[in-house]
This record gives structure tokens, C-alpha cells and sequence, in this order.
């Protein structure tokens, strides 16, 4: 796990390679697994309600960690499977592709969990994540208005988000 | 949560391939090390059927490995709830920080998975080729009764064969 700080929004800005519309939603999750922001571009099926959907997506990625920290072949001990782990402790992991959508997954080192679900043809978006993730800081951690752990109400944030994914190729 | 009404089978192979290039953890042995484990999923009672390890740490005992597959089972189907467009088949790669787990699932619903060193190539191939083993192998063996742990030498000679056999071409490469 490394820091992701740095007094700049973001020292270099991910190179997007072409215009598209690939972004279906993001979310973030605090590390007590409140959804503190949802946004949607581009979803045409809705399974469930949006709190079931949100605890569903926060139980699925739980539980995939434990899955990975668990079937990590590289070290030799590893916990039982099932029992939380800090941010950054075990084998975790940062994306998934089914034939229809890729979610990206990124971790702060304070539990921040940023997710973002892309068309399956998009490339690494790991440092895509980390931008995101300045972006939060800056416009977000760093709003005197803002009280942490509650949901998300920053427009500047929104907008400029918005802006930012819909350049993801 | 659906799960399907049809009865689920899941067959679950686990190898890690493991390359000795720019790897700077130390390879023991040959320089690679595989990990082949085979499990059954049916109606969420788990059978296992075989474990093979050919040395990767810290291996599963057998509860952790129907743990391990069991979970998978059910994030597989979670993966699909979530899909934000219809038609969505569930998990086919899942990139973690020191694997990738390649996912296969039959028409069936056997799922066959393997884990391999991140980026490797191909794996789709050795899957379909290790569904056609299963196919060949267990299904057409008249001892072998459905649902039930795999105990075929025939199909345990070829699956190792083949995952040789792609050793050796990661070897060329």
C-alpha cells in the first residue's frame, strides 16, 4: 500500500486515450461501509433498491478481498478466511471483468474505497482510481462544510468528476 | 438472492503458473510451482474431489479450499446482480495484487477456474481445453457417477499433461 498524497490534485493526469462514454457508476464506501457517494452515468438495469445495491456491493467486495487474501499463492500464512483485515494488510486486488462490465477497486490507506464500473474494454484504471482519489481529498477532505462520513454533497466535486470520467476511454 | 433453480455444479481448478523472470521472489525447486486443485459445487453441498499441489506456500487444506470455492460460487452470482446492463454471465477474470484468477463456466454451470502469475496469456485456451478434458475424461467414464469427487487416473494423467505442456510453452516464450 503506498500514499497517494501529495500537495497537487494529481502530479500527472492518466492519459486518456479517446473520447468515450464508458463510465456506468462509481461508488465510495467509508471503511464502516456507509455509502458516502453514488453516481450513476449510465445504467439501464436496476436489479434491486439502491440501499440493498449499495450493501450488496459492499458485501461483494468483502468478501472477494478475504477470497483473494486467502488464495494468495505467494506467502505462506495467511489468516482465516473471513476475518476482517486492515486496509493494505493481505493479498487484495484491484479489478474484475464479467462479459458485460469491469469494476475497478482501490483502497486508501484510511479504508476509503473508491469503485468504479467501466465498459470491459477499458484498460488499467489504476491510476485513474488514484486521480479520483486526489480529487476526493481536494475537493471533498478539504471542504471546511464537509463532516466525515457523511454522504457527499459537493458540487464542484460532482461536476468535476463527471467531467473526469466521462474522458476515461 | 437467485441463485438459479437449475441444479449448479461447479468444478473448480485451481493452477498457479508461476514464471522465473523478473520474479524477485525466490522459486524453489524447478522454478515453477503449480497448485491444482479440484472441487465440486452441487446445490451448496460441496464435494471435494482431489487436491493436488505441486508446492505453492501455504497450502489449502481441504476445508479452506471448499471455503474458497464455495465463496467464489456466490460471488459469481453476486457479480451478476450487480451487472449495470442485462446479460451478464458473471466473473471471467479477477486481477488481485500477486494473481490473476481466470474463470470459465459451461453451459452447465460448471465453473472451472485457474490462478495464475498476473498477465499471463492464454488461459482462456487451457480452460476450454481442460473443460474438454472433463468432458472426455469424467463424463464419458461409465464408473464415474455425477456429483460425486472426481477419481479418474485417465483425466488426473491428462490435466497434468496439459498444464505441463503449458509450462513448457511459458518456458519458450
Amino acid at each position: 500500500m503506498q500514499f497517494f498524497g501529495g500537495t497537487e490534485i494529481s502530479p500527472s493526469l492518466p492519459a486518456s486515450t479517446a473520447s468515450g462514454n464508458n463510465g456506468h457508476m462509481m461508488y465510495v464506501f467509508n471503511r464502516n461501509g456507509v455509502c458516502l457517494l453514488y453516481r450513476e452515468w449510465n445504467r439501464p438495469l436496476h436489479t434491486l433498491n439502491q440501499q440493498q445495491d449499495h450493501k450488496l456491493m459492499f458485501g461483494l467486495l468483502f468478501s472477494l478481498k478475504s477470497l483473494t487474501a486467502k488464495m494468495d499463492p505467494t506467502t505462506p500464512d495467511k489468516a482465516n478466511l473471513g476475518v476482517p483485515q486492515l486496509p493494505g494488510q493481505g493479498c487484495s486486488f484491484h479489478s474484475f471483468r464479467t462479459n458485460t462490465y469491469k469494476l475497478t477497486f482501490m483502497e486508501s490507506p484510511s479504508g476509503i474505497k473508491i469503485i468504479l464500473v467501466t465498459h470491459p474494454r477499458t484498460g488499467d484504471l489504476r491510476e485513474s482510481l488514484k486521480y479520483i482519489y486526489n480529487l476526493y481529498v481536494e475537493y471533498v477532505v478539504k471542504n471546511p462544510l464537509y463532516t466525515p462520513g457523511t454522504p457527499i454533497r459537493c458540487e464542484l466535486f460532482n461536476t468535476t468528476l463527471d467531467q473526469y470520467v466521462r474522458s476515461i476511454s | 438472492m437467485r441463485f438459479g433453480s437449475r441444479r449448479i455444479r461447479t468444478c473448480v481448478f485451481a493452477l498457479n503458473i508461476r514464471q522465473v523472470s523478473n520474479d524477485s521472489r525466490k522459486p524453489t525447486g524447478s522454478g515453477f510451482r503449480t497448485v491444482f486443485r479440484v472441487g465440486l459445487i452441487y446445490s451448496g453441498f460441496i464435494f471435494e474431489s482431489g487436491l493436488k499441489d505441486y508446492g505453492s506456500s501455504g497450502r489449502m487444506d481441504t476445508n479452506d479450499s471448499l471455503r474458497v470455492a464455495s465463496l467464489w460460487h456466490s460471488m459469481h452470482a453476486i457479480s451478476q446482480q450487480l451487472s449495470p446492463i442485462s446479460g451478464c454471465f458473471g466473473i471471467e477474470l479477477l486481477q488481485a495484487d500477486t494473481f490473476d484468477l481466470h474463470c470459465f463456466q459451461s453451459l452447465t454451470g460448471t465453473k472451472f477456474f485457474v490462478v495464475c502469475e498476473p498477465g499471463t496469456q492464454h488461459m482462456e485456451g487451457l480452460l476450454k481445453h481442460i473443460y474438454e478434458l472433463y468432458t472426455d475424461y469424467v463424463l464419458k467414464n461409465p464408473f464415474y457417477e455425477m456429483e460425486m469427487p472426481i477419481r479418474c487416473e485417465l483425466f488426473d494423467i491428462n490435466l497434468t499433461q496439459a498444464i505441463q505442456k503449458d509450462r513448457v510453452a511459458l518456458l519458450a516464450r
